[in-house]
């Protein structure tokens, strides 16, 4: 609002009432508009592009309020902070501890996370809001939380011994600061970075725009991390550096994952974040395209928002990205390397396919009459095979499909769209109407078409 | 060391199954567990030769003292007089 005479906040300060500011709100964002270049399209964008930095005025605002200043996100699999008003001050508490998390079916982990999570609960506020967040350490090692992308004070940015001293184990710090911006943001300890990370102390906080024009339908948060945990075991390992084997959405691999329950028509937001420690996230999404509406660094410029169906999420960022679901159906979600859609996968056995089973089942006959060569062929069929594995594991098993084994796992989730739907209640598998599934091709038609095979 | 190596050998095969372990692993364990097995073998070899020598040194049937032979504080049953098992 830097190129208003006046701003928002000092509106309000001339006592204007809230009736009366959310109009003048409206009628400055229209202003603003009219002076940019770009035509004003018939259907306003969702989030309108504009400096989101504002620290003019010291005047606080009503704090925001569910429903009515802003539409809820949905975390799946996850959860969101709840907080209290007092004296206009929205207050939060995070509690940092040692919890039991399962990623899927099958594989549970003694890991680190928050309020008993991993990712700990989203925490939503409002622009305009001031928070004060109390941060309990139940670990056994001091932590801090940095809140990455706000513009806070220096001392409340959480970095252990630059910015704070370090939450020792069993005290419980407070974060107090306003937040003039608005966008998709993370929080994740700056004390021991890379073991409380790997463990899984990471969440989202979003913060939405005050006096928003349009709001979406639905708007869901989807936080990756990346996770070592060996064949057996139930500790994340929290010095790998590249041999990573569990992928995750909101700490899940599939089919652990929930699916994003979306009715046909709704105006969607999703919020990507990556913590992972070492991994980028090329999120790819079937069915339709997204606009790049908004980074951890603030909104994208409108001219600037060009569709894509893969968004890179970088390490350390979020990417918020908008769409309107017009077609019913399942349409998969995930990360397009094929290794972070397999779940426990081995990364260093030699290398089997093409080679004759046959004779090395021979060889080893002898030693070992249990031994199967597998893999001679592709690895498709291996989670179908229900062969005995190390406890505690998921090693590439994958979830049965509605029209066979589904192969994948790690970062894999489906955009369930309906015609009508109820919340988030999984509506179960979509039911394609007749002659629109792929299916084996008849004699008649390949000789009709000509196909020779 | 012989159900502990039996064991390796089973769960590297369980590693084989989830493809997170090649092979020559579970190769390797089994040969462990072969020679593990060939060293017991050994060792029982070792152990009755060097005992049927003992034996032969001390003159008849090397059985341990009983309870009762204990008891009365004896230390070494007289070479001469060995106990009928």
């Amino acid at each position: 609002m830097s190129d208003t005479p006046i701003s928002r906040r000092a509106l309000l300060e001339q006592g204007v009432t809230v009736l009366t500011a959310t109009a003048a709100v409206a009628s400055l964002v229209q202003a603003q508009h009219a002076g940019m270049h770009m035509p004003e399209p018939a259907a306003p964008p969702l989030t309108p592009t504009q400096p989101s930095r504002s620290r003019r005025s010291k005047v606080r605002l009503s704090p925001g309020q569910p429903q009515r200043d802003y539409t809820p996100v949905i975390t799946p699999n996850g959860a969101t902070l709840p907080f209290r008003v007092v004296d206009r001050v929205k207050v939060f508490h995070l509690s940092a501890g040692v919890i039991q998390h399962e990623f899927a079916p099958g594989l549970k982990a003694t890991c680190w996370g928050y309020n008993g999570l991993t990712p700990g609960p989203t925490i939503e506020a409002v622009e305009g809001d001031r928070v004060r967040i109390y941060v309990t350490n139940q670990l056994p090692e001091p932590t801090s939380v940095h809140w990455h992308g706000l513009f806070v004070p220096s001392g409340m940015d959480g970095v252990s011994g630059v910015s704070q001293a370090p939450i020792p184990p069993g005290e419980t710090f407070m974060y107090e600061f306003d937040l003039d911006q608005y966008g998709t943001y993370m929080y994740h300890p700056h004390y021991d970075e890379m073991t409380q990370q790997a463990l899984g102390m990471m969440g989202m906080f979003v913060i939405h725009q005050r006096g928003a024009r349009r709001r979406p339908d639905k708007d869901f948060v989807m936080l990756s991390s990346e996770w070592k945990i060996a064949l057996g075991t139930a500790r994340p390992d929290p010095n790998e550096m590249t041999d990573f084997n569990v992928l995750t959405f909101n700490s899940k691999a599939f089919p652990g994952t929930a699916p994003l329950v979306i009715q046909r028509g709704d105006d969607v937001r999703i919020r990507f974040g990556n913590l992972s420690a070492m991994s980028h996230h090329p999120i790819h999404v079937h069915g339709l395209a997204w606009r790049v509406v908004g980074t951890d660094g603030g909104q994208v410029e409108r001219t600037a928002q060009r569709p894509e169906s893969t968004t890179l999420v970088p390490v350390g960022t979020t990417r918020t990205v908008e769409f309107s679901a017009d077609v019913s159906g399942d349409w998969s979600m995930h990360c397009h390397m094929t290794h972070h859609t397999m779940t426990q996968m081995g990364h260093s056995g030699v290398n089997l396919n093409g080679v004759d089973e046959t004779k090395i089942d021979a060889a080893t006959a002898s030693l070992l009459p249990q031994y199967m060569t597998m893999g001679q062929t592709g690895m498709g069929d291996h989670g179908a095979m229900k062969m005995p594995v190390p406890r505690n594991s998921i090693p590439m098993q994958g979830a049965p499909g509605p029209k066979g084994h589904v192969d994948m796992g790690g970062m894999f989730t489906v955009l369930k769209v309906r015609d009508r739907v109820t919340g988030q209640t999984d509506p179960g598998w979509y039911a394609d109407p007749p002659g629109t599934v792929a299916r084996a091709a008849t004699s008649d038609e390949l000789k009709r078409d000509g196909i020779v095979v | 060391m012989l159900p502990l190596r039996a064991g390796l050998v089973a769960e590297s095969q369980r590693f084989v199954n989830a493809m997170a372990q090649s092979v020559f692993t579970l190769l390797l364990a089994r040969q462990a567990e072969i020679d593990a097995g060939q060293a017991y073998v050994e060792a029982m070899r070792d152990y009755w030769t060097l005992r049927a020598r003992l034996e032969q040194a001390v003159g008849g049937s090397f059985q341990p003292l009983t309870p009762d032979e204990q008891a009365a504080g004896r230390v070494q049953r007289p070479s001469k007089s060995p106990r009928k098992p």
